[in-house]
Order: C-alpha cells, then sequence, then structure tokens
C-alpha cells in the first residue's frame, strides 16, 4: 500500500495484530515451556512485525496472511529464543516448531472459533472452578503458590486444574461445532 | 501411550512440572502423532484464553513468588507494541464482563479443608526436645496437623501422607504446609521422595524447591539463601525471579539471591540420614528400656502385689502369661493366653500381646478377698470401636467383682457392686475419669491406674501418671465393702452379664499388667508412669 501514511500504517497494523494476537500467542505457548519465555518471544515477535510491517503485501485474504506471515515470524523468534536456552533444559527441537507452525496455520480457524466458545463454557463452571481457574491463569503468578493461597496442595491444585481444562475443552469442542453450524447458516 | 497419558504429560508441560525426560517423550509423542499435535494446540489455545480472561480478575492476595511483568523491561522502541498486546488483552477480557464475581474474595472461598487434620506422621524420634515454640510436639506414631513444629535438638523423621519421608535434625523449624509441602523456617533435613510422592516440594524463604525424585538435602540460610544438596535424583529450584535450574543428582548448590553457585559436593555429613534417626532412637530406646527392666525387677518384690505380669520373652507360642511377684505359689497366678498375639511392646524388642479378635483374651483365676485394690496397665489403644472396650474384667459380674475398661467416648471406667446384677441401677457404683482418648492418639501406649480404698471409699483414676477426675458414673457416694475377683479376662470378657452385648474386646497391645491389694498414692503412681514411659 505504497499511498498509505505512516498512521494508516500504524492504525492497520493494530487492526491486524489485534485481531491476530491470541491465535500467535496459543502458537507461540506451544512452542515453549512457560509463560514467561511465551511472553518473551510474543514481545520480540511484535516488534519485528512492526519493524517490517512495511515489507508486508496483501495477496488474497489479508487476515489469513497476515496470520501465516506472523507465524513465520513467531517462529524464527522461537528459534532464536530457543538457541539462547536450549543449553539449560529440554526444548522442543526444529523439527516440531516446524511441525506444530504448519499445524497452527491450517488450524487457525477452528482454534479461533474454539477461543470464542470458552467464554460459554467457563460460565457452565460452578463458581468456585471458575475462581480457582481465574486465579490460576492470572499472568505472573506461579502456580504452586496460587495453591498454598488457596490452602491446597500443589498436587491436589494441579489435578483439579488438569481436570477442569479437560472439561472445558470438551465443552469447548461441542459449543465450537455449533457456533461454526450457526455461521455457516448465516 | 494412551490419550489420557498424553493428557497428563501435556498439563504436565504446560504446568511446568516435567522434566527433561518427560519434556523429551512429549516432544517425540508430538512429532509421531499428528492426532496429538491437534490436541496439544487446542490445549495451549485454551491456554490463552483462560490466560486472557484471567488478567481481568482481581489479584491474588499474596503471591510473593510472582514474576514482575515482562512489559516493564519493554525497551523504548517496544512500548507501542507492548500498549498494543495489552490492547488486546483488554479485548478478550471484555468477552467477559460479568461471569467472574470479581468482587469475591478468594479468602472467602471455602478450600481449607486440610485445616486441622493431620498432614503427616512423627514415625520416628531420637533424642528430640521440642522448643517451646513449637505449636506441636506429637509422640512418636502420631499424626500431626498443619503449622510448625519447632524442634530445638536431636532428630525426627516425618513421614508425610504424601510419601515423602523428611528426617529433621534440630534446632530446626519446619512448617507443615499440606500432605505433599513443607516450609524451612530454619535447620537442616533431608527429604526422601518415593515416585508417588513426585513433586514433594519444600520452600525456604524465598526459595522454592520440587523434588521430581528421590533424595535431597536441604540447609536454611536467610530467607534468599539456602544450600541445596541431591543425592540422587533430580530437584528443580525456583528463586524470587521465577527463574529455575535444575540440579541432579551428586551435586551441590549454594543459592543465594536467585543464583545457584556449584558447591563442594563432598560436604554431605551435615544432612540428616533417616538411617540416624533410626540408630539415635535405638540408643535412647534401649537405655529406656533397660531402665524399665530394671525397675520392674525391684517391683516384683513388693509384698502389695497380687499379681504382676511383665509381659517379656513372649514368643508366638507362649501360652502361659507369666505372674513375676514374688509370692507363694506365683505360678498359680500365671495367666493362659488365648488367642491374643505376640507383638511388639513399648520399645523394640520388648513383647506385648495383640488384642483384636472376639476370642483374644487371657484367662485368669485370682483367689481373696481385699479392702484396696490398685490396677495398672499400659495399654496401646488402637480403636474404641466396642460400646465399652475391655482391659480387665471378672467373669459376669458377681457381688464385689469390678470391671475395669474403657468407654467408647474415651474415659477409663471402673464399676463394681456389692450386689453384683441384683438391681443394677440401685446399686452399681460407676465411675467413668474424664475423657483422655481420641481416635488421633490410636497407637499410642498409656498408663493406665485406678485405685479404689474401701476403707475411705475413695476411687482415683490415673491417666500417664497424672491424676484426673469423672465424667460421669453412678451411685458413686454409696459405700464399697471389699473385693474380690476369682476367674477374670485381660482384654475381653467372659461370661458376660447379656450375651447380645457380649463383645467388649480390647483393640489394642497391652504389654505390662499389675493388680495390688492397696490403694497406691499419687507419687507411687507418678514414678511408674515416669520409669515406663515409652
Amino acid at each position: 500500500m505504497p499511498d498509505a501514511t505512516p498512521d494508516d500504517r500504524y492504525e492497520q497494523f493494530v487492526a491486524f495484530f489485534t485481531r491476530n494476537e491470541p491465535g500467535l500467542r496459543s502458537f507461540v505457548r506451544s512452542l515453549v515451556p512457560s509463560w514467561d519465555d511465551a511472553d518473551e518471544v510474543m514481545q520480540n515477535t511484535g516488534l519485528v512485525l512492526w519493524r517490517k510491517f512495511s515489507d508486508f503485501t496483501l495477496e488474497n485474504d489479508p487476515q489469513t496472511d497476515f496470520f501465516r506471515w506472523a507465524c513465520v515470524v513467531a517462529r524464527f523468534e522461537v528459534l532464536a529464543w530457543r538457541r539462547d536456552k536450549a543449553r539449560d533444559r529440554h526444548i522442543f527441537d526444529e523439527d516440531l516448531v516446524g511441525m506444530l507452525a504448519e499445524d497452527a496455520m491450517r488450524e487457525e480457524k477452528s482454534l479461533a472459533a474454539e477461543r470464542k466458545a470458552l467464554e460459554v463454557c467457563l460460565a457452565k463452571l460452578s463458581d468456585k472452578q471458575r475462581k480457582i481457574v481465574m486465579a490460576a491463569y492470572e499472568p505472573g503468578v506461579r502456580l504452586n503458590r496460587v495453591a498454598e493461597t488457596l490452602g491446597k496442595s500443589a498436587t491436589a491444585f494441579y489435578k483439579m486444574l488438569n481436570r477442569t481444562r479437560k472439561s472445558l475443552l470438551d465443552c469447548i469442542e461441542s459449543v465450537s461445532g455449533d457456533l461454526r453450524a450457526e455461521g455457516g447458516a448465516q | 501411550m494412551s490419550e489420557a497419558e498424553f493428557f497428563e504429560l501435556a498439563n504436565r508441560w504446560l504446568n511446568g512440572q516435567c522434566s527433561d525426560e518427560e519434556s523429551a517423550a512429549l516432544e517425540k509423542i508430538l512429532k509421531e502423532n499428528s492426532k496429538f499435535r491437534r490436541a496439544f494446540l487446542r490445549l495451549t489455545n485454551l491456554e490463552v484464553g483462560l490466560r486472557d480472561l484471567g488478567s481481568g480478575t482481581e489479584e491474588v492476595a499474596a503471591v510473593p513468588f510472582a514474576k514482575t511483568s515482562q512489559w516493564s523491561k519493554t525497551a523504548v522502541i517496544g512500548w507501542a507494541v507492548a500498549a498494543l498486546i495489552g490492547v488486546a488483552a483488554i479485548v478478550m477480557s471484555s468477552l467477559d464482563p460479568n461471569d467472574l464475581n470479581t468482587e469475591d474474595d478468594f479468602a472467602g472461598i471455602d478450600e481449607t479443608e486440610e485445616g486441622d487434620h493431620p498432614v503427616a506422621v512423627l514415625s520416628k524420634l531420637a533424642e528430640a526436645v521440642w522448643s517451646e515454640s513449637s505449636q506441636h510436639s506429637p509422640a512418636e506414631g502420631g499424626a500431626i496437623g498443619t503449622g510448625v513444629i519447632a524442634l530445638e535438638s536431636g532428630l525426627v523423621q516425618i513421614d508425610f501422607f504424601g510419601g515423602a519421608s523428611v528426617s529433621l535434625s534440630g534446632p530446626a523449624e519446619l512448617e507443615l504446609v499440606s500432605h505433599e509441602s513443607a516450609i524451612l523456617h530454619a535447620g537442616v533435613l533431608t527429604a526422601d521422595v518415593p515416585p508417588a510422592a513426585r513433586g514433594f516440594e519444600v520452600r525456604t524463604g524465598e526459595i522454592f524447591l520440587e523434588d521430581l525424585g528421590t533424595r535431597f538435602g536441604l540447609s536454611a540460610v536467610s530467607d534468599s539463601e539456602a544450600e541445596l544438596y541431591v543425592f540422587d535424583g533430580e530437584v528443580r529450584a525456583t528463586g524470587v525471579s521465577g527463574d529455575s535450574i535444575l540440579v541432579a543428582g551428586g551435586e551441590g548448590m549454594e543459592l543465594k539471591n536467585g543464583k545457584a553457585i556449584p558447591q563442594d559436593s563432598t560436604k554431605t555429613e551435615k544432612y540428616p540420614q533417616i538411617s540416624k534417626v533410626y540408630e539415635g532412637a535405638g540408643s535412647e530406646e534401649r537405655d529406656r528400656y533397660s531402665n524399665w527392666r530394671e525397675a520392674s525387677l525391684e517391683l516384683r518384690q513388693d509384698p502389695r502385689l497380687i499379681a504382676y505380669y511383665d509381659f517379656e520373652n513372649l514368643s508366638a507360642q507362649t501360652r502361659r502369661l507369666k505372674n513375676r511377684a514374688q509370692i507363694d505359689k506365683a505360678s498359680e497366678l500365671d495367666g493362659g493366653i488365648v488367642g491374643a498375639r505376640m507383638a511388639e511392646g513399648r520399645w523394640a524388642g520388648k513383647t506385648a500381646l495383640d488384642f483384636r479378635g472376639e476370642g483374644d483374651r487371657v484367662r485368669f483365676a485370682i483367689p481373696g478377698e481385699w479392702n484396696a485394690v490398685t490396677l495398672f496397665a499400659w495399654v496401646r489403644i488402637d480403636a474404641l470401636d466396642r460400646h465399652l472396650s475391655s482391659l480387665f474384667l471378672t467373669d459376669f459380674f458377681d457381688p464385689n467383682e469390678f470391671h475395669w475398661q474403657i468407654s467408647s467416648k474415651g474415659a477409663l471406667h471402673f464399676a463394681t457392686s456389692p450386689e453384683g446384677v441384683i438391681d443394677i441401677p440401685k446399686h452399681n457404683r460407676r465411675f467413668y475419669s474424664d475423657i483422655f482418648w481420641n481416635p488421633k492418639m490410636s497407637g499410642r501406649w498409656f498408663f493406665l491406674a485406678t485405685t479404689v480404698d474401701c476403707e475411705t471409699n475413695a476411687v482415683q483414676h490415673y491417666i500417664n501418671g497424672e491424676p484426673v477426675g469423672f465424667s460421669g458414673g453412678t451411685n458413686r457416694e454409696k459405700p464399697l465393702t471389699h473385693f474380690q475377683i476369682g476367674k477374670a479376662d485381660l482384654g475381653n470378657w467372659s461370661d458376660p452379664i447379656w450375651p447380645e452385648a457380649a463383645i467388649r474386646t480390647l483393640n489394642g497391645r497391652i504389654d505390662e499388667f499389675a493388680i495390688f491389694q492397696e490403694a497406691l498414692i499419687a507419687e507411687e503412681i507418678r514414678k511408674l508412669y515416669v520409669i515406663g514411659k515409652p
């Protein structure tokens, strides 16, 4: 878009980035072992995307293409991060990073539908369950500290968390199917 | 790998619980199986959704290990993008503004069911001296609830219900948090963690340790400093910054201000060893046992004894419980062991009889008439699951015979009647002591004694050497005439008055029992307790 002003470009970037950020973050989180690592990679990815946004050319579907392009950048950032960290502990290798990147790009539509369905499914949890889950996902908290705050043993807390994830995923699967069906009927 | 196993592993990875090996296993299965890869992406996708919603809730109180936000470190150029990511988070969280009832305080969640419930057992004591600040000072075999145990000196072994075993060397202060976690406030410990207890956590100051298998030693130095030695297996240490390191078997680390400095890994002698706890406990136990044995030999000569049973040197074949009182025809008063099995007594090496089954008992025939009686026994009560549990009961309940037992509520009970079973409500003198037992004391040894004197019409119960009051009874003020025993049982009741209510077998052990023809004074009872306590 050669005629766009810098302000237009910025707004466009914000729109694309905001829309694709959750999917991108989900992809990054699948590749790195903690939220801190994911945040670090996302921060670098965001910077690179903005710097290189002028190179980004729109082809058929700008939404899909931005996501694909961002995934390529994020994958590169994960590999860069990996080189720094792999000495300390086991981190997924390059082959798996590539495979997950392919899958994430292919599955993004259905994953986006699943993120939307989460809201409905969370409402189906008991108040207590929901509060505990929300406490566990507060950015920056450590899970074993949350367990301690709630007076639970870490093991009991993890078990509960894993069970809740499972029931949310089951719910999401059926709800997101319904959402897509509704979308198709419109 | 089954779907359930995969899900468990993927969850561990997300929770940051995976060891390197587990993480490699996850990598392998993800590469091999596209179905699992998709499931994995769905799971991380859920994580993103939850985390975005989670950032919309109020803070949980007290999370001192929380890492400061990455955003604060954002470089100058980065601020715009950082702000954008913030915007995205707000957009996501605005999806669900009402469902989260964020006004509720998390403290209000009723999740404190572990409260006062025990989380561990004190399995061994060796020359242990509890400090005054200790919230618990359990006896060996006793359960310990959450809270701080403070040890001035000596060694103890604590078995957490989650399966981990901790040896603590005094002076030390350990706070028990749950079945699988504790905080070392001061001192040195060694933790032994079997596979089933993997994930056992110990915090010291700002340092968090998660045992990923087998055994480590930990020494608390200050809030931000600790020494760690991993004997075997792997431990994850996490500092206040949130950064973790894995420390492997054979490695020693000084953890200081968030840094890990490798240490001379040969300095392991300060960490208490379970075997030392047992050795220490063993020598202390042997001393106590031999002191009691000496006193017991002296006691045999007490002329006031009617009969005395020390339960020593029993074997599985023993059928005769020897009367050790040095009186004429002492062996006439030997007991006949029926059903009850030989078991360990108060100290390792001391024998006892274990009563459990309906038929278990020791039979006696003890002729005579007395104006006063003292009964004492060392009893390990495992449960009070009968309406009344037998200590020593004469057959039936003829005039001036007595029944010595424990009520289901946990009171020591003495009953006698000059009329026997005639018009029991009117004549039966019943004396219930204050309640002294509850199921938390299961497995603990007690010294139970009762003195009765017809001259002064006085009945006195003693628990562990201390006189106690009454919690109930009937006709307690009516005169007592004299006593007789005849045929009688220890740990059971033969020939009960009401056959349908017959079962009163003791559920526990006895390893010493005596009957005197006088009421011993309080000081004598106290001394007997002191010399015999385990």
